[in-house]
Order: structure tokens, then sequence, then C-alpha cells
């Protein structure tokens, strides 16, 4: 066992079906082969003249229209090893009555030219006689005789055949007959020689284009590419079947049609190998090593003899290439064996046929099987193309079928995440809003505690103490109410607009300044929305604007407040709005208690809410300023 | 003051005693205006309403027996010409635009002392309407948004987020520029000195805009009630 991955697999148990078809796959190739054998060669009715013992001379100068004077006789077919160029075969017909109908001269095989005489006539021929050979070697000629030639008694049928340097000549018998009968079977050789191999090629050379198209799209799936280049070298080995004149010299081409054989067997093992996922770069190497060392080998053998060329071809090029192309249908016969799967099945069996149709050319080239044969492994191209296309076409449905259930498998995942993002989402929205009313909840507290609970329990305490005056318990329950209104006006979806928020506290203060005689003016600009005027800071300016009204109207003796609110700017130079209430009282005694516990009140919300403030006595009253930041 | 000089006849319900007869001593306090026997209730606030037909309906909306809101409400049908003020402790915009859905004139604070209440009241006579900036930027807001949603209490609609549907609410340019100014802060004088107008003229813009607020909350229920079959069209006519 030198399968690389031997230890993971035993030989799976093989099932008689399996076995059968197993045998199927090896035996099957022959089978074609024997059909395609017999269809290549239809036996002609009994109305024909078949001529196979013959006299051949190979003298410059003959007469074409008689038999020549020392003829030697040989039996057809025919091929002639060892360098004949020029051969006549001189066959002799006698008919007791010239035939009534047309009559034609069917050359089913034969190598590589040849053109055909009657009684001294010639019929006609299959082009060039001098090298460069038209070539035929592949390719029946078919000849109408004409009203008359033939005649009663003695014909005589001058075959003049040629061959070319590296391929000998050759002679399969000839027939001579009705033309409609012979026609029929000339047809049938002609659609399987040159009709097929055009097809074939054709078909390989769409193949070629196509795989290696997908290639280049998918640069991962190699297996494309060997495909497509061994499709490729095998339709231009595949021309040799049908050119008649070659753009080059008959020894280039020779040595062309060689070595494609040979690319076409290294890159069907490098394909049959990825195919089996074996990546054996080693072999890769030394296979290619082994094209290209063959390749200029057969160059220069071609360039010194191309007689040498002609035996090396066949008995070491091909058997070196045959050998090779046994290799892939071992490894696939083994991969069978440790796991068996249609797939490599059908590779099996296309494996098989291309092998079974090389083995016989390589027999016919090498003299083993009789060359009216034939060459044949262009005949494997569709079985090994129909086995490809299907393994094709089976794992690219799979694919489709995988990317389905794929996708339905995506959708659902991405269904269950976004249920779990909207869940998330929720959570931390109930947390956000938990928190702020939690936090809302807290500075309510603190300023209930702050304002209007304190003032409730300081009013509490008057009424306990006897001999206080009611109007002071009075003006500390108003004074709790104010602060309550404060709160209420704070709470106020302003926006930002400290305008508004002054415009409300005017509103509110307003009457009781009217009622106190206090001449009151007020100048409040309208100010950019202030981006960071929380309720908490709207509270703490209201109060210490209240406080601030409220000790003008308590101590200042005033006449008159000026309110206003105007841009200023902080003491680090930033935008802020200053708030500024200046009366014409007589100013205030900062050591005094009372005020300056009304004082201390102001300094601790200013600093508590991060309001700038000043509380100025001057000569003509108190002026107070309030810094807003508005950044 | 420009009183008429028939006094004008105020009729208080308020079902706390103490503050009842406070404010109907505050009121008394001015002589142009003539107090009626102070009401506890909506039932015999009805009957006072529909006997006595007052000038001016002072009114608290939580009553011992129902909503101060009915008895607003019933002013229109009992006695027209009565104008209705609500009484509220804060001023505060959700009862004092609820009231003035259902046909009141303006607010009045609860402590108001005499000279507060007997402005205010002057006030309404003279055909204006108390009105406070969070009052007038709470009508904005109402009035900018398409009728039938209320964006208190829709959190989506956010202020003038719809004006596009129905920028104008049924007010005019000149009424919105009042509002603005109100919501600013600005007294009806600046307002009027701004917009070249009289400072009545200022506070009979508040009217209007009361009133339409009102009829605009009225239509909305009848659409409602036609579209729930409860009512139908021609009844109405």
């Amino acid at each position: 066992m030198s399968a690389p991955a031997a230890h993971h697999y035993a030989p799976a148990r093989i099932s008689p079906r399996t076995t059968l078809r197993l045998l199927l796959a090896l035996v099957m190739p022959v089978f074609l082969l024997l059909v395609l054998l017999r269809l290549l060669h239809p036996k002609p009715d009994d109305n024909v003249f078949t001529l196979s013992s013959v006299h051949i001379a190979q003298e410059q100068d003959l007469a074409l229209w008689r038999m020549p004077e020392r003829p030697q006789p040989v039996a057809l077919p025919h091929e002639r090893r060892g360098g004949h160029d020029r051969i006549v075969y001189f066959f002799v017909l006698d008919l007791q009555v010239p035939p009534d109908r047309l009559w034609a001269v069917y050359l089913p095989h034969l190598s590589m030219n040849a053109a055909v005489h009657l009684n001294g006539e010639i019929l006609g021929h299959g082009g060039s006689m001098v090298p460069p050979v038209a070539r035929h070697w592949n390719r029946p000629l078919y000849f109408t005789i004409p009203n008359g030639l033939l005649r009663s008694g003695h014909n005589v049928l001058a075959v003049e055949s040629i061959g070319d340097p590296v391929r000998s000549g050759f002679l399969a018998p000839v027939y001579v007959g009705p033309h409609e009968t012979l026609m029929r079977v000339y047809e049938q050789r002609f659609a399987l020689t040159v009709v097929a191999a055009l097809a074939i090629t054709t078909m390989l050379i769409t193949v070629a284009v196509l795989m290696c198209t997908l290639w280049a799209m998918r640069r991962s799936a190699s297996v494309y590419l060997w495909f497509g280049l061994g499709a490729a070298a095998w339709a231009a080995h595949n021309f040799n079947l049908f050119v008649v004149h070659t753009p080059m010299p008959a020894v280039a081409w020779e040595w062309l049609w060689n070595v494609t054989m040979g690319w076409l067997v290294i890159f069907t093992v490098i394909f049959v190998l990825r195919f089996l996922d074996e990546r054996l770069p080693r072999l890769e190497r030394t296979l290619f090593g082994f094209g290209f060392v063959g390749s200029v080998a057969l160059a220069l053998i071609a360039a010194w003899s191309p007689n040498t060329l002609a035996w090396v071809g066949p008995h070491v090029w091909d058997s070196g290439v045959l050998l090779l192309g046994a290799y892939p249908v071992v490894k696939v016969l083994r991969r069978l064996a440790f796991s068996p799967s249609p797939e490599v099945g059908w590779l099996l069996f296309a494996g098989a046929t291309m092998f079974c149709f090389g083995l016989h050319d390589w027999l016919v080239l090498t003299g083993r099987l009789p060359r009216i044969h034939g060459l044949l492994i262009h005949f494997s191209a569709p079985v090994v193309m129909v086995v490809f296309g299907h393994i094709l076409i089976g794992r690219f449905v799979t694919a489709l079928r995988e990317s389905e259930a794929l996708n339905v498998e995506l959708e659902a995942r991405v269904a269950a995440r976004e249920a779990q993002l909207a869940a998330n989402h929720q959570r931390l929205r109930m947390l956000e809003r938990d928190q702020t009313i939690a936090s809302e909840r807290e500075r309510l507290m603190r300023d209930m505690h702050d304002g209007v609970g304190g003032t409730i329990i300081a009013a509490l305490t008057m009424t306990e103490t006897p001999g206080i005056d009611v109007r002071r318990i009075g003006e500390a329950l108003r004074h709790a109410l104010d602060d309550l209104r404060l709160m209420i006006d704070s709470l106020d979806p302003l926006e930002g607009d400290l305008t508004a928020l002054l415009g409300m506290f005017r509103n509110r203060v307003e009457p009781m300044l009217r009622a106190s005689g206090l001449t009151v003016t007020w100048k409040l600009a309208v100010l950019p929305p202030c981006s960071d005027l929380s309720p908490e800071r709207s509270l703490q300016l209201l109060r210490i604007a209240q406080e601030a009204i409220s000790n003008t109207l308590k101590h200042a003796r005033a006449t008159g407040l000026h309110v206003t609110l105007e841009p200023g700017q902080d003491l680090k130079g930033r935008p802020a709005a200053l708030l500024t209430l200046r009366d014409d009282g007589c100013g205030f005694d900062p050591a005094r208690t009372s005020t300056g516990r009304g004082l201390a009140n102001m300094w601790r919300r200013a600093a508590s809410a991060g309001l700038e403030l000043s509380v100025v006595p001057t000569m003509q009253g108190t002026l107070v300023r309030v810094l807003v930041p508005m950044h | 003051m420009n009183a008429s000089d028939a006094a004008a006849t105020v009729l208080i319900v308020e079902d706390d005693g103490v503050t009842r007869e406070r404010l109907a001593r505050v009121v008394a306090g001015d002589k142009s205006f003539l107090v009626l026997p102070p009401c506890a209730g909506v039932r015999d606030g009805t009957a006072a309403l529909q006997e006595h037909r007052p000038r001016l309906l002072l009114v608290d909306l939580a009553l011992l027996d129902g909503s101060g809101l009915e008895l607003i409400r019933a002013t229109a049908t009992l006695s027209p010409e009565t104008e209705a003020l609500v009484i509220t402790v804060f001023g505060d915009e959700r009862n004092v635009l609820s009231a003035v859905e259902a046909g009141a004139i303006g607010y009045l604070l609860k402590d108001g002392d005499e000279r507060t209440v007997s402005a205010a009241l002057h006030e309404v006579l003279d055909g204006g309407s108390p009105i406070s900036p969070s009052i007038a930027r709470h009508l904005l807001r109402r009035f900018q948004s398409p009728a039938g949603t209320n964006p208190d209490t829709a959190p989506d609609a956010a202020p003038g987020g719809s004006a596009t549907r129905d920028s104008t609410g049924g007010l005019t340019p000149r009424e919105i520029e009042v509002l603005k100014l109100i919501a600013k802060g600005l007294s009806y004088a600046d307002i009027a000195t701004t917009l070249g107008m009289s400072a009545n003229t200022v506070t009979s813009h508040v009217k209007h805009i009361y009133r339409k607020l009102a009829v605009r909350s009225r239509g909305e229920a009848v659409f409602e009630a036609a579209q729930l079959g409860l009512v139908r069209i021609e009844q109405l006519r």
C-alpha cells in the first residue's frame, strides 16, 4: 500500500453489484472498440470486385496501361516498411460485358496519397504526389469511372502510391464496382474517419476554452485548468486526422503529433491526481521534466533523421506515454477499492476507455495489430467528455443546493441576531429610563429638601413660637410656594432657551414686584440655545435671581431694579450668558447676619450648578451678576 | 380702569371653604365686582349659573361632586355670556389648557392678592386673557402638531416636526407671532411695541387663540364621536 492516506482506509467490502459495475467499466471499452472497428470496415456487396492480390512494380518509367515485364505478386493489405517512396500496384480486371451503369474505384485505406489509372487513362488522385505529399492516411479515396473506359476482357487498373519520409506507404484492398453500391460504404467510412474527427476536435477545443475560462474565474479549482489543457493538447493531436495539406514539413508535423499525445497524457495524469485530491508536487515536476526532455529529444531526432523518428516515435516515446497512461487508471482503481463512489466509478470508465483505445493504437503503430485497423484513440474523447460533463454538472448541482441551504440557515441566524439586538436595545432603553427616573427623583428630593421642605419646617417652628407675628409665617409659606413654582418652571422642556426661562420667571415675579411699588425694567436679549441648560441649573439660576430680588425688596430700600440678560464671556473667555440684577438701593453690609446667610446660600447654589456669581455692593446700589456657561 | 358702569357679577365655585371665603373677600375688595353667593360643587354651581348668569365664573377643577371642567362646558349652553376662569395653584399648563379646551378664558392663581386678582379680572372684562410663557409655548406646540394628536401624549412628535402638514393649525401668522413673544417672556406692553399694536389687541389675540383651541378640541371630539358612530353629523346642524 503506497497510497498516502492508506492507514485511514481499509479496502471497502465490495458488493456483487459493485463488482458487476466495475467489470462493466473495464469491459465496456473493449466492446466499444470492437463495435467501432466493425463500423469502420463495412463489407461491400457481392457485385463488387475486391482487389487484394496484385502485382507491384517500382521502376520509374512504367507504362501504366499494361502489366510490367517483371511484376512481383503481393497481397493486400500491403505495408511498405523500409522507405519505398513510390510504388505502382497493378490489378487486372476481366469483364465479360462492359457495365451499363456508372462504376467507381474505392480506396478505403491508404498512405499517404495515390493516383488511379485505368487502361492508361488517369481517373484521379488525392493531390500532391511530391513532398509535401497530400495526407490521406485517415481519409478514403473514391473515383468514378467515365463511361466506356471499362471494356470487355482485360482491363488494367494501376494505383500509383506514395508514402512520406516518416510514415511508410500502405494500401488496403481496393474495391471496384457499381457507383451506387460503393458510394454508400465510402460515405460511411468518410463520416467515421474525417467527419467524426472534425466533430470531436471541435468539441475538444470548445471544452478546452470553457474549462480554462472557468479556471481563470476560479483559480483555486485547478482541476479545470489541467482538464482544459489536456483537451487542448488532444485537439492539437487530432489535427493530423483530417489535415490534408500541412502548414509545415511532414517531419515537423509528425513531431508535433507525437509530442501532443505525450502532453495529453501528462495533463491527464495531473488532472486525475488533483481530481482525487492527491497533491504530489514531485511527481508533477517529474512529469513536466519528462514532457520537456521528451519533446526536445524527439525534435532533435526529427531533425537528424526522419526515419529514426518513425521508429522511435511509436516504439520508445509512445511506449513510455502508454505506461504513463496506465498510472491514473491504476490510481482510480485503487481509490475505488478504498472508497467507492459513483463519481470515481465513472472516472474509471472514462480512463479505461481512453487507455484501451490508446493501447490499441500503440499495438497498431508498433506493428502488433494489423495496420488496417487505423488509429482510434480520438473516439474515446466523447466518452471522457460526457463522463466529465456528468461529474461537473453533479458537482454544480450539489454546490447550488448547499448554497441554498446555507442561505436559509444564514437568514435564520440573521433573524435570531436581529431579535437579540432588539431585546438588548429594549433592555438598554429600560435601564436608561430607570436611571433617568432615579436621577430625576433624586434631584427633586434634593430640591425639595433644599427649598420647600426647609421653609415649611421654619414656618411650622414659627407657629410653635409664642407671640410670633403671623405675617412672618405667611411670608415663609409664600416663600415655599414661590420656590415650588420655580421648581415647576425648571421642569418645563425649554430646549436650552434661557430667554424663555427668564421670561417665565418675569411672569412669576412681576405681579409681586408691581405690588411692591418698585420700578423694574427687563432687558432680555434673545440668545442662541444653550446646550447645557439642565433643569437643575435652571432651578438654581432662578433661585439666585429670586434671592437677589427678595434681598432688594427687603433690605435695599431701592426704587428701581434693572434685570438684563445679554451675551458675555466667562473668566476663560468662553461664551456665556450674563444675567445682571442691579438696584439703585443702599447696597449692603456683608457683615450683617441676615444678608450674610442669604449671600452664602446664593454662593452655594451657584457653585453646585456651575454658575459664576458675583455680588458687588456699589455706591449706586447692589450689582448681582450670574454667568451661565453657553459651551 | 375702564370697568363698565354696572358692577360685574362673579360666581366662585371652590370646594375648600377657607380658599373660597378668601377669594370671595379678595374679589369683593374691588367695587367693580359683585360677588354672588359662592358654591362648593358642580351641582349647586350649575344651578347658580343657570339662575344668576354671572359675568365671570371662577372655578376650581377638583370639586367634591365632579370636575370643574363640566361646569366650564356647561356655560356655553346655560349662560353663553359668562367668561370662565380656572382657579389653580401653580398655573401649570396641564390644568390650564384642559380648562381652556373646555371653554375657559384664562386662569387665576389661588394665592393671588387683591391687586393681582383684580388686575386679572379686569383684563378679562377688557377682552383679554391671562396667559403665561409656559402656556404659550404649549399652545404653540399644540397648534403646530396635526389635529387629533396631542404632542404631550405623543412623545415621537418633535416640536414643529410636522410643520409641513399643519403649520398654522388654524392660527393666523399674527397670532403665532404673539404666542412666540409671550413664550419668550415679554410683557404685553413690550409685545405691543414690538408688533406695533395696542396692549389690548395683544390680549384679545390671546383670547382668540383660546377660543380656537376650545373649538378645535370640540371639533376633534365630534370627529371622534362621528367616527365611533355616536353622533350623526346632521344632528349637529
